[in-house]
């Protein structure tokens, strides 16, 4: 036989008017509220007609020692002795729970009162973590001081235990009750910087829904450059802004004030700039940041040829890692043209690279216009400083029958590419050859011109044709091209073409 | 079959501004933020060309929030967050696109007639000016700003245009020996560095190395026409400097020509969807169906050679054109069909491209490429300014009044002294 069960003695006895749903083990916190508040105000909400005669004893005597009980009525010894008699014999609850108790909501709006048990007790335990925290923050703040005054400064792993308690109890505020700390706050090594906010009236003009906490970094940024500190905690700051506000037009400026003060290594600096590029693709200012980086570290390597070399291999690798995402991105090659320039990047390297990328995409203008650059202002064969629209007779035959023979290639394998149109043109003027010495190989793309049969498949071929007649005096010829393109072939640019036409008429 | 003409919606364009002006600008503006007197001056400057009037307490908050923004030593800061107060004060910094557009936002809102001889009242003409000039640099290229004593920034373009517009807002020619007289930036070189920007293909760029860009054609064109107009724009134009500063105008108006082209709505449509390679090429009509009568329906127009259309090139283009005085009209109807078919947005304003979403640069940039046009609803345009003719005039009020007033001041200041040595 299994031993008998006997009832667990709890120690305390349950009250006559508790209901079996008051007794039951709670699921949330508000059931648990409920229950007691059931326990501790008996039969409340009932009506009294209903009651039995001992149920309205107790009710009325848990009422009637309410005020004496919360200290409200103060009573002699001797009848205080005969008032809780009375009431430990009737095991009247002296304590209330308040029936309007709201346990408030979390940060998501939910109930606290839903919450399990178990759930309030895991909040109860972040509370007094967060608590402990800020007494060993405030603790922290008072050593530093502290140590001030004696001149010294307190050890790195204090400060990074600081900084690793501030990063937690900032965790801790967002858990608890979804409130964001600032960024820079969190850091004690900026505790000492008061920050200088931007002033924005209500009714500022053109206001923008900043991001969290860009206010907070644009007046500790104020607060440094107005100070002119240049250290490495400055040095984050101004990426901090940036990583917000990259078009900033002076925080570049700063952040190379920076490096300079702090004689920081520019490769360093270069390679935390990619990062930002790739990042910010469209930018302008991390361009320049680059460029003025390369004007103040280019002297300090000039006379070492490999360390040159080495700075124009990395450089051209990452504009092209740029240039793979971005194909015509224009500050990208505006600065590449800049860098060819500044270390001598002409090289058979240089023009492949440039030719790779017209290959992928033969309508790639830009890369069309390095090419150019690349050819025509290359020191070894052309002039310096020569216009690009003039003729350079510097420029060695043979490389303008090269460039003469690859424009045609790519004219022919998309004769409307207006691209290698004007590359072509260009490579003429260079060339100091009229447009008409291509009449040839301009007609094969438009047949039978004003006859039955017409067939024009390049508007820029036949433009050309145009140009080589307008040299040449054959103004019947012109007129006849500039109208074909004017009705047919180019009607867009109607206006230009008659405009042309009567350019013809006034020469 | 005739198609129904596109319509300018107005209102909504007036609703999307009005929204601009009352509401926060979303987050992704925040990179602009260096440049918010520029979105400020384009929401008041469409409201006004779109004959929206200024109610005048907003105008008096207007005229305080870009004073704030002025530097003691002259130019206008872009944003409150290069603004300093009181002894700080002149640790901020002015940039040259602020002070522009801070120029012609006071304009903007100022008040028509005489009453507008005070809109440039508390500008400090004297400061700004000398700050103009410490901002050219030797080769001719103006800094954006001032950093250690020194202009800094690039050198392309945008600041010649800048500098050059200020001069003209501000300068004014007051007699020689006048108190209001002040040495004028160097002309000669700022004509030399623009020049120097013409590419192989006619187009312009900070420098003849760089790849041809329409945007800045619009802005060395625009800087050597303002230097040469007249005090009163009305006066008409002289286009002196245009044409010592473009080095081969011929090829610079084929450049520009050729920035319009045959928008293929479907397929651009289409395409925009699959992201396929080469995506940032324009997408070519065959020739020989150019000659259906409704193909060149839209013209779009690109800042480079291939690259795809985007609303603010038809200003750009156009401008260029204008200013030039060439002597053709670009493809003005289906210009204006793209602009208003393909990125006039149900919502108001324009987009960059067909399905984006409408910003401000390019809302505004798109009425301008209208007004250009002659769209009737918008007021008449000034092609160098970028702003309502009536706006310029204003402007002229404005600078006549505060040469007025330094010329009255240095006078009254000169008596006083007389009574004091009596």
């Amino acid at each position: 036989m299994p031993p008998k069960k006997v009832p667990q003695k709890t120690g305390k006895l349950d009250p006559v008017w508790a209901k079996p749903e008051d007794l039951k083990k709670p699921e949330t916190v508000g059931e648990r509220t409920q229950q007691r508040i059931n326990l501790s105000t008996p039969y409340h909400g009932k009506d009294l007609n209903d009651l039995t005669a001992d149920e309205l004893k107790i009710y009325s005597h848990t009422n009637l020692i309410k005020p004496i009980s919360e200290g409200k009525i103060s009573l002699s010894v001797k009848a205080e002795r005969e008032f809780w008699k009375v009431v430990n014999k009737e095991k009247l609850p002296i304590r209330h729970v308040r029936d309007n108790y709201d346990w408030g909501k979390d940060k998501n709006g939910k109930d606290i009162a839903s919450y399990t048990i178990e759930e309030l007790n895991q909040r109860k335990v972040k509370q007094a973590r967060y608590r402990a925290l800020s007494l060993f923050s405030r603790q922290f703040v008072h050593l530093r001081d502290q140590a001030k005054r004696q001149g010294a400064e307190l050890a790195e792993t204090q400060i990074e235990d600081e900084r690793k308690r501030r990063r937690e109890m900032a965790a801790l505020k967002k858990d608890l009750y979804g409130e964001l700390t600032a960024k820079l706050v969190q850091d004690p090594v900026y505790d000492d910087i008061i920050p200088i906010p931007m002033e924005e009236p209500e009714n500022a003009l053109a206001r923008i829904a900043y991001p969290d906490f860009y206010a907070e970094a644009i007046s500790y940024l104020r607060a440094v450059m107005v100070a002119e500190e240049y250290t490495p905690r400055c040095l984050r700051i101004t990426e901090h802004v940036i990583s917000m506000n990259p078009a900033h037009y002076t925080v570049w400026l700063y952040r190379f004030k920076i490096i300079q003060v702090l004689d920081l290594p520019i490769p360093d600096e270069i390679e935390w700039l990619n990062e930002v590029a790739l990042n910010n693709l469209k930018n302008y200012q991390i361009w320049h940041h680059r460029q003025l980086l390369l004007d103040y570290y280019y002297p300090k390597i000039a006379d070492d040829e490999d360390a040159v070399k080495k700075l124009a291999k990395s450089e051209i690798d990452f504009v092209n890692q740029i240039l793979a995402e971005d194909t015509k991105n224009y500050h990208v090659w505006s600065y590449r043209q800049d860098i060819v320039a500044k270390l001598g990047i002409w090289t058979v390297a240089e023009l492949g690279s440039t030719q790779n990328m017209i290959e992928d995409d033969v309508r790639n203008n830009s890369a069309w216009s390095h090419r150019f650059y690349l050819v025509f202002s290359d020191p070894s064969q052309s002039t310096k400083d020569a216009s690009p629209t003039e003729h350079d007779p510097k420029v060695p035959e043979s490389i303008i029958e090269r460039e003469l023979k690859y424009t045609r290639d790519k004219i022919l394998l998309s004769p409307q590419n207006q691209s290698s149109w004007n590359y072509l043109r260009g490579v003429l003027r260079k060339a100091g050859r009229g447009m008409s010495t291509e009449e040839g190989f301009a007609s094969q793309f438009a047949e039978c011109l004003g006859e039955e049969g017409e067939k024009v498949t390049s508007s820029h071929a036949l433009e050309m044709l145009a140009d080589a007649s307008v040299e040449t005096g054959d103004a019947e010829k012109a007129t006849l091209c500039f109208t074909r393109l004017a009705k047919t072939w180019d009607p867009i640019r109607e206006g230009y073409w008659q405009y042309r036409i009567s350019q013809l008429k006034e020469q | 079959m005739t198609r129904p003409e596109p319509v300018f919606e107005k209102d909504r364009h007036i609703k999307y501004w009005k929204r601009c002006h009352d509401t926060y600008l979303p987050s992704p503006y925040t990179a602009s933020d260096s440049t918010r007197l520029m979105w400020a001056c384009f929401t008041y400057s469409a409201l006004d060309i779109l004959h929206v009037p200024f109610d005048p307490e907003d105008v008096a908050n207007v005229r305080t929030w870009v004073l704030n923004l002025q530097h003691p030593q002259g130019g206008f800061c872009g944003s409150p967050a290069h603004v300093y107060k009181g002894q700080a004060a002149d640790q901020g910094h002015a940039n040259l696109a602020a002070t522009f557009f801070a120029l012609v936002l006071l304009a903007v809102v100022a008040e028509h007639g005489e009453a507008g001889a005070d809109a440039y009242a508390g500008v400090n003409r004297q400061q700004t000016l000398r700050w103009l000039r410490r901002l050219q640099r030797d080769d001719g290229s103006f800094g954006q700003n001032m950093w250690d004593g020194q202009p800094v920034g690039g050198r392309d373009t945008r600041h010649s245009y800048l500098a050059s517009s200020v001069r003209w807002m501000l300068r004014g020619d007051p007699e020689k020996g006048s108190a209001a007289e002040e040495e004028d930036i160097d002309m000669e070189s700022i004509i030399r560095h623009i020049r120097r920007g013409q590419t192989f293909d006619g187009g312009l760029a900070e420098a003849s190395s760089h790849e041809s860009h329409a945007g800045y054609a619009y802005c060395s064109v625009a800087a050597l026409s303002l230097l040469d107009r007249p005090l009163r724009f009305s006066d008409g134009t002289s286009h002196e400097a245009v044409l010592r500063g473009t080095s081969d105008r011929d090829h610079l108006l084929k450049f520009l020509a050729d920035r319009q082209f045959v928008y293929l709505a479907q397929d651009e449509e289409e395409e925009g969807v699959s992201h396929d390679a080469g995506e940032e090429n324009f997408i070519m009509a065959q020739l020989d169906s150019l000659n259906i009568d409704d193909s060149c329906d839209y013209g779009g127009f690109n800042g480079r050679c291939n690259k795809k259309a985007d609303t603010c090139y038809c200003w750009w283009a156009m401008g260029t054109l204008r200013m030039l005085d060439s002597g053709f009209d670009i493809g003005a109807s289906p210009a204006r069909r793209y602009l208003l078919e393909i990125t006039q947005h149900r919502i108001g304003g324009f987009s960059k491209v067909a399905g984006a979403p409408p910003d401000l640069y390019h809302a505004y940039l798109g009425l301008a490429g209208l007004a250009l046009l002659g769209e009737s609803g918008i007021k008449e345009f000034d092609v160098g300014l970028c702003c309502s003719i009536e706006t310029t005039a204003k402007i002229e009020r404005a600078r006549a009044g505060l040469i007025q007033r330094a010329e009255q001041d240095a006078q009254s200041e000169q008596e006083d002294r007389f009574w004091e040595q009596v």
